[in-house]
């Protein structure tokens, strides 16, 4: 690829993250992403100048075929994310989630930020991956991830009142938090969840989902969202090494074994069956596939 | 989330072949409003599991005697003996009631659209699966719709075979079939497809675990199979371009009258498509059986980030850390800091609302521009953040316009280049500038390329960094 080629497809990756090679149901690509899309057609199978040249910015090329990021149609999709064992270029480490997300008319701190910000993202995270049944690597399910914003609230909601049990802490840190989180009222968390939401669809980590395509009425309905194939693709790559800390101390702790839940033969109905109770009806919400 | 396709895989095949099917009837029989807001079942008799079991034993007698090649009425006293060692428990009466009942017409209605209209039709042939004649002696054999039950109850897991069926496709081109072959390649293609996903996801999650252990357990059949699959749309694609085919399709596309839509460049690409996919698959498979240790061994399971939140207070990391979480974690950079390898940087004050601010489209068809876009814009820099300093976008356009048609024309060749112009408060403007390159060819040196159209757009505002 020749410098200028180089530079075409990443200004196009730098400003979108994803490019898809042909066109994929229910989005429209730019007349920079099919240049850039030539050029990588093009190249196909020499990336190594263009591969040195986002390695110089921290990024990584990932490249994938649609199908195995669960997306309709065929074709390569190409999208860069950060590696988090190089140094970034100055201009690629940013404040913008705290710049956005903070709460300047309360002269919030940039610790409180934090906090609200690790919060907000573990109930993200909870929603998105724990109730879903996804490991971190899944990136085929990301768009089936639906989640909105009652059913978000909801759960952080929860967990706030799981903070307002715990007694006041010694420690500095975790007054703070405890004390960042125990003030608010509903409304202000309703607030803040709006404020995290909106964040992270300017950062490209979630797409608010259409009404016409959740099927509900414009009006006086909740936001539904779905992550962004690039986050996926970014925690399946990168989670483990940016945020070893959040998982950390003994993995069994925090993970959910799947042999266990995993019993096919009974969740078809068999077992109502055994113990002679009636089968119940199915309601119009559907319970989860067996 | 449960494995479903292991619940499917592990099914006996009468089972998932009625289940599949229940849905259908259930359709037809319930009686449910459209409306309503609980979709029930209907109710199945205290006995049955029992049922299918009698007419599964039923079925499986006279599929054991259509192997043997015994097609005739067999009495149900003999089915009976036959099944004792297995189903001892099972009397002749169940044996003939499931025949019976199997052997009842029930009619099955739908809908198909003919001739601009939509009728409604039903069958009852299809629904009989055996001929039970209870009035000359007590005997039951299977009909042809009964054949056909066993036959679709006997798929399962064909990818196995699936080279098998790709191969019906230089088949059916040596043959001269031609009309037959968008849908073997649409069949296949699926087929391909459905597997390359079931691959993917085996890469990608390890609750897919059975599953991989059962691709592993088959990998000396599966590898060679899925280069037979790439290797049979060669063969296809190598027919269809041979002169011999060529001529006889030609033959073949005058004698149709009724379908002209197929020609040979739309089957090529229909074989093309289906080799595509074969490539994929074979790719994910060679990627499954080079991880297939890392994945025998990797950590099974979703993170719970409950328990995550509640480890994170009892001893939380440093803030620093948590910074450090939410910069790497949330990407990079503002999505307005698109950097080009151009950047002019001014200052300017907050363009007014204006209706035509939010994302204006100025196109220019230069006949052959052959300058430096970028060249262009370094020259004119000045002027350019101006005109923009002036407030009014509607300024900076009509600017673009009189350059553009006028004497200085912008040469409107290079990639792009995007203008962060930020102002003291904060507030920033973006211009971007998109050359499109169509000719590729003509691409003259390493300085530049030729474009033939541009766009010129103004975006304000960080919501706005999207293409249409």
């Amino acid at each position: 690829m020749t410098p200028e080629e180089i530079g075409v497809v990443y200004n196009a990756l730098r400003s979108q993250r994803v490019l898809y090679e042909l066109p994929v149901r229910g989005r429209r690509r730019g007349e920079v992403e099919k240049h850039a899309m030539e050029i990588m057609a093009n190249a196909y199978g020499r990336f190594s100048d263009l591969e040195e040249f986002l390695r110089t910015q921290g990024l990584t090329l990932i490249v994938k075929e649609t199908i195995e990021l669960g997306l309709p149609g065929e074709g390569m999709v190409y999208a860069i994310i950060r590696d988090p064992d190089a140094e970034p270029p100055g201009h690629l480490i940013g404040d913008q989630f705290i710049r956005r997300f903070s709460d300047a008319r309360r002269d919030e701190t940039a610790a409180q930020t934090a906090v609200w910000g690790i919060f907000l993202s573990l109930v993200l995270l909870q929603l998105l991956y724990t109730d879903e049944g996804r490991t971190l690597e899944n990136v085929i399910d990301s768009s089936e991830s639906w989640i909105d914003e009652a059913n978000f609230l909801d759960v952080a909601h929860n967990w706030m009142e799981e903070v307002r049990k715990d007694e006041v802490p010694e420690d500095e840190r975790r007054r703070t938090i405890y004390e960042t989180l125990i003030g608010p009222s509903a409304a202000q968390l309703e607030r803040r969840v709006s404020s995290f939401m909106r964040t992270l669809v300017e950062l490209g980590v979630l797409e608010e989902i259409q009404p016409s395509e959740t099927g509900r009425d414009e009006a006086g309905e909740v936001k539904v969202y779905r992550q962004s194939v690039w986050s996926a693709i970014d925690i399946a790559e990168n989670f483990r090494r940016y945020a070893p800390h959040l998982i950390g101390g003994d993995p069994m702790d925090v993970m959910v074994a799947v042999g266990a839940e995993e019993r096919p033969a009974e969740t078809s109905g068999d077992t109502a069956e055994e113990t002679g109770s009636a089968a119940p009806p199915v309601s119009s919400n559907y319970p989860e596939e067996d | 989330m449960n494995d479903t396709s292991k619940v499917l895989r592990e099914l006996p095949g009468q089972v998932l072949a009625a289940a599949l099917a229940s849905r259908f009837a259930d359709l037809q029989d319930t009686n449910i409003a459209q409306d309503s807001q609980t979709i029930t079942s209907p109710q199945p008799t205290a006995n049955a599991g029992r049922r299918m079991r009698a007419a599964s034993a039923l079925l499986r007698v006279l599929q054991a005697r259509l192997e043997e090649g015994e097609t005739k009425l067999t009495p149900i006293s003999l089915i009976h003996r036959e099944r004792l060692e297995e189903d001892e428990d099972i009397t002749q009466e169940e044996l003939r009631f499931a025949a019976r009942f199997l052997g009842t017409d029930r009619p099955f209605h739908y809908e198909e659209a003919a001739d601009g209209r939509i009728v409604s039709r039903s069958t009852a042939v299809a629904t009989r699966l055996v001929r039970y004649d209870g009035s000359t002696a007590d005997r039951v054999a299977l009909t042809e719709s009964g054949r056909s039950w066993l036959r679709i109850t006997q798929q399962r897991d064909n990818w196995l075979f699936e080279d098998k069926e790709i191969e019906k496709l230089a088949s059916a081109i040596a043959n001269g079939l031609f009309d037959t072959i968008p849908q073997i390649a649409r069949s296949n293609h699926t087929s391909l497809r459905l597997m390359a996903e079931s691959l993917a996801r085996a890469l990608q999650h390890p609750k897919s675990r059975e599953q991989n252990e059962l691709w592993l357990s088959k990998r000396e059949h599966y590898g060679p199979m899925m280069q037979r699959c790439e290797t049979a749309t060669l063969r296809a694609l190598s027919l269809l371009s041979s002169d011999g085919i060529q001529a006889q399709f030609d033959a073949w596309s005058e004698r149709q009258t009724v379908d002209g839509k197929i020609t040979l460049s739309g089957l090529q690409h229909a074989v093309q498509g289906v080799h595509a996919a074969a490539e994929r698959v074979r790719r994910l498979w060679d990627q499954l059986i080079e991880r297939a240790p890392q994945l025998a061994t990797s950590s099974v399971g979703s993170i719970d980030f409950t328990a995550a939140w509640r480890q994170y207070r009892k001893d939380p990391p440093s803030e620093d850390l948590d910074l450090s979480f939410l910069s790497a974690a949330f990407g990079w950079g503002d999505a307005e800091q698109v950097m080009s390898f151009l950047d002019l940087e001014g200052s300017l004050p907050v363009i007014p609302a204006h209706p035509r601010a939010r994302r204006l489209e100025f196109h220019v068809e230069p006949d052959g521009g052959d300058e430096p876009l970028q060249s262009w814009l370094m020259r004119n820099r000045e002027r350019v953040l101006e005109v923009l300093s002036d407030g009014e976008p509607r300024e900076f356009f009509a600017f673009v316009d009189e350059v553009a048609n006028g004497s200085d024309r912008p040469p409107l060749s290079g990639a792009w280049t995007t203008f962060l112009i930020p102002d003291p408060v904060g507030e920033r403007a973006r211009i971007r500038i998109e050359g499109t390159n169509r000719y590729e060819d003509h691409l003259s040196d390493a300085e530049s390329i030729k474009v033939t159209a541009a766009k010129i757009r103004l975006l304000k505002g960080p919501e706005d960094h999207d293409d249409p």
